[in-house]
């Protein structure tokens, strides 16, 4: 008779705990923010793939989702369609975006270090710039970042893709490089990793950083949003810092998550491999003093100054219009 | 008369390869100029026996003899009419008569003249540059028969040619039938299951039955036959005699 | 003069859906590089025009369309004869052809370049892979459908087995053909234009990519109208020679 008259009062005990606990902790509702990326869920992004087990956006009362996208342009096409309310994007997008006179403002640099780069077999003796006159160049495709980028690096040397021959090579970046097919290709610094994993040899590297250090990805707004949203985008800033400053001080923590959190995440060492370039990427002098995401206005103009030149910008647009600070999260 | 058959099949046996057989053991001897006709029941095998004389088929017991030698196979003397027109819809009617000749050597202006005449005989002169889709049942049949005159056959088999027709344009292709084998001299193996056809086209009519051969039964009635005799009581009693031992295989 | 009324009805509805279309731009505010109105289109589109843009473009996705087709329903038409003349070939075939004819093609682009080089060759190469499976299945269709009387008809005559084949079979199943050689060509602007989009630095697919890169979404829908308009006048323009060559005559 005890026993049956104990283990009842437990039972009811036990039940009135376990609905009583939902209600705990979940004093507000979690406010929906959708970011739309350039990418599928990689590896290069695991401070925001890892959300479920870090929670740094629920921490500012923030629920992201992370909209997939297949390039930079894809992402602000999302973004201006509504679908997303941050758009992470290249540079390079965006320009063309502000040039069909949509109204944007760049809230966040991602990674101020520009991380493209054209590789040249050693034995093509290609050492500067000029040198690639002339010459057949690979690129992703015609509408990537390698694109370009590889149109950034001519203009510092006074060339254009006129005086280049242009090739869509796909997802094989190196094998027609090392085919012979190239004589050279337009990569990125993870790119040129996984192709040394791969067998490349010796290779000439010609870094965009080295002439013309334009950030290779920016976080985006629309204007409205950005006029009346600022208390939602601070927090959205600050969470997103967070998060990319955790994988800056984890690394192989974020590169074993990505293993279960990436599309391309299955070899550990290649993610720690990715994330590190990545987090390089993400610091400069600019970052150390005014914190993560800082924007330096002055590359930016240049930025600006080079598209024009090989005609993605038809005008001059000042960066104080699509440009804006103040939401960053500081040190 | 030719003394020597032109075509003589000795014992003759047909079994589909997998199936029970169909003839057991047929005799038959054709003439120059003769018309036979084989009457019996549908599915009796009919068919299988004219194919077999034709050489479309091999005979799996006995033998098939064309003016004494073995059949190998089909002969260019040998013309075949089929139970249904078979014209190709693509070809005109023109075209479709030449293509014994133009299956095996150019075509040339005298044949296509014989084909013309072919045609205009057989009362479809203003046909030629027509497609068989455009005809009628009767005059695609006439087509066909057209065409089996083309190969200047000393035989003539013919499949049930007039079955899908209407009764007054069988009897008006079954009197051209006649008046042209006559002036050419072409022999007939002709297969029906209408014993008025066969008592009315045949010198001979033989009943095919449970895959035998019953004896042959002669007619009397001598050539040309008009249209006239189906109205005679010699052609009735001659239908009788068929309609009797028709009656002896139900 | 109903189907002039047809006609007429069909393009009232077309002009009503763009106005539609531009009306919805206007009122919805809608960013021209998410969903360009026609007017923008067509703008893009005259633009091109008048600077001589699209010719080399039109020219280079023609070329791969036209020269795929060909060698793929060639190559279809003939393997189709040969198999279905040989049922032994045919059954040692079978397994890879279905396998072959599973995997999907296009994903193989990539690997394309590498293979083929760049330039018009790896999507004449595609394009001709995508266009003989329609040939070849219908061939040997055209061939299964062959009359048995006719057949039979032709061997009465003595024809060779080759007559047989090119006097009567094809002849007999050119409607099957056809539409083999219908469906090849819609597949063949397919095959074309997508593996424009991952080879190609010319041509109408090339231009559709180029244009996402730069955020033009006005010309992307130029160039497809440009795809729709070439690849319908391709089709219709085949249907009539079709018509010419193979329709029956009129039955009484």
């Amino acid at each position: 008779m005890f026993p049956s008259l104990l283990s009842r009062r437990t039972l009811a005990a036990a039940l009135a705990l376990c609905a009583a606990l939902p209600l705990t902790g979940q004093t507000q509702t979690l406010e929906r923010v959708v970011m739309a990326g350039w990418s599928k869920p990689i590896s290069e992004i695991t401070h925001l793939l890892a959300e479920p087990d870090k929670g740094f956006f629920k921490a500012q009362g923030l629920e992201f989702v992370y909209l997939p996208g297949a390039g930079g342009g894809d992402a602000l096409r999302n973004l201006l369609s509504g679908q997303a309310d941050v758009a992470f994007t290249d540079p390079g997008s965006l320009f063309a975006a502000l040039d069909k006179g949509e109204k944007l403002r760049v809230v966040y640099d991602v990674y101020p270090q520009n991380v493209f780069n054209v590789v040249s077999l050693k034995s093509q003796n290609i050492a500067r710039v000029a040198d690639l006159k002339g010459k057949r160049i690979g690129v992703y495709s015609l509408s990537s970042g390698t694109r370009q980028n590889l149109q950034v690096l001519l203009h510092t040397a006074g060339l254009s893709e006129q005086d280049v021959t242009v090739v869509p090579t796909g997802l094989l970046n190196f094998a027609p490089l090392m085919q012979g097919q190239v004589d050279a290709t337009a990569a990125t610094d993870t790119g040129l990793m996984v192709g040394r994993q791969r067998g490349l040899g010796d290779v000439n590297v010609m870094e965009v950083r080295q002439h013309l250090n334009l950030s290779s990805d920016v976080l985006v707004v629309r204007e409205d949003s950005y006029q009346k949203n600022k208390p939602l985008l601070r927090r959205f800033l600050k969470a997103f810092a967070d998060s990319a400053v955790w994988m800056q001080r984890q690394p192989e923590e974020a590169a074993r998550l990505a293993v279960r959190h990436a599309i391309d995440g299955q070899s550990e060492a290649t993610n720690l491999e990715v994330i590190k370039l990545r987090n390089a990427s993400s610091m400069s002098p600019l970052t150390q003093r005014q914190g993560p995401g800082a924007i330096d206005t002055a590359m930016m103009q240049r930025g600006v100054q080079a598209y024009r030149a090989f005609g993605v910008l038809s005008r001059d647009i000042p960066v104080a219009d699509f440009v804006a600070t103040d939401l960053l999260p500081g040190k | 008369m030719k003394s020597e058959a032109l075509l003589h099949l000795r014992g003759v046996r047909f079994a589909w390869p997998g199936g029970s057989e169909v003839l057991h053991g047929i005799d038959l001897q054709l003439q120059a100029g003769q018309c036979h006709a084989l009457l019996g029941r549908s599915g009796c095998g009919k068919s299988s026996l004219l194919k077999l004389a034709a050489g479309l088929l091999r005979p799996t017991g006995g033998a098939v003899h064309w003016r004494q030698q073995a059949v190998r196979g089909p002969q260019a003397d040998v013309a075949l009419v089929f139970q249904r027109p078979t014209l190709l819809d693509w070809l005109s009617v023109l075209d479709n008569v030449l293509l014994p000749i133009s299956l095996h050597r150019g075509v040339q202006a005298q044949d296509r003249a014989y084909a013309l005449h072919w045609l205009e005989r057989l009362g479809l002169h203003n046909l030629a540059q027509r497609r068989p889709t455009q005809l009628s049942g009767g005059q695609q049949s006439r087509v066909a028969i057209a065409r089996a005159w083309m190969q200047r056959p000393a035989l003539l088999c013919m499949d049930e040619p007039f079955a899908a027709l209407d009764a007054l344009t069988r009897e008006e292709l079954q009197q051209d039938l006649l008046a042209v084998c006559a002036e050419q001299g072409t022999a007939v193996l002709f297969v029906t299951h209408d014993l008025h056809e066969a008592a009315f086209l045949g010198d001979r009519i033989s009943l095919l039955h449970g895959g035998r051969l019953g004896p042959a039964l002669a007619v009397g009635e001598p050539r040309p036959r008009g249209a006239a005799w189906r109205d005679a009581p010699s052609f009735h009693a001659v239908c009788a005699q068929l309609r009797q031992m028709l009656g002896a295989t139900a | 003069m109903t189907r002039l009324y047809d006609a007429l009805v069909s393009i009232a509805l077309g002009l009503l859906l763009l106005l539609g279309w531009e009306a919805a731009t206007q009122a919805w505010g809608l960013s021209a590089l998410v969903l360009p109105a026609p007017s923008r289109i067509a703008q893009a589109l005259a633009k091109g025009m008048a600077t001589g843009y699209w010719w080399p473009h039109i020219g280079q996705t023609l070329l791969g369309v036209v020269l795929g087709l060909l060698a793929g329903s060639m190559l279809g038409f003939g393997s189709g004869l040969l198999l279905g003349t040989h049922p032994r070939l045919r059954r040692w075939l079978t397994p890879y052809l279905l396998v072959s004819q599973l995997t999907p093609k296009l994903a193989l682009a990539p690997l394309f370049i590498l293979w083929f080089g760049f330039g018009t060759l790896p999507t004449v190469v595609m394009t001709a892979l995508i266009c003989f499976f329609p040939l070849l299945e219908n061939t040997l269709a055209a061939l299964e459908q062959t009359d048995e009387q006719q057949l039979e008809l032709l061997r009465a005559l003595g024809a060779s087995r080759w007559q047989t084949l090119w006097r009567l079979q094809v002849p007999a199943g050119r409607h099957t053909l056809a539409a083999g050689l219908r469906v090849a060509l819609v597949l063949a602007w397919v095959g074309t234009v997508v593996s424009e989009f991952i080879n190609a630095s010319r041509g109408l697919g090339a231009v559709i990519i180029g244009a996402q890169g730069t955020m033009d979404t006005a010309l992307l829908f130029a160039a497809l109208l440009l795809i729709a308009l070439l690849g319908t006048a391709s089709y219709g323009l085949l249907h009539t020679l079709e018509r010419r060559w193979c329709a029956p005559a009129p039955t009484l």
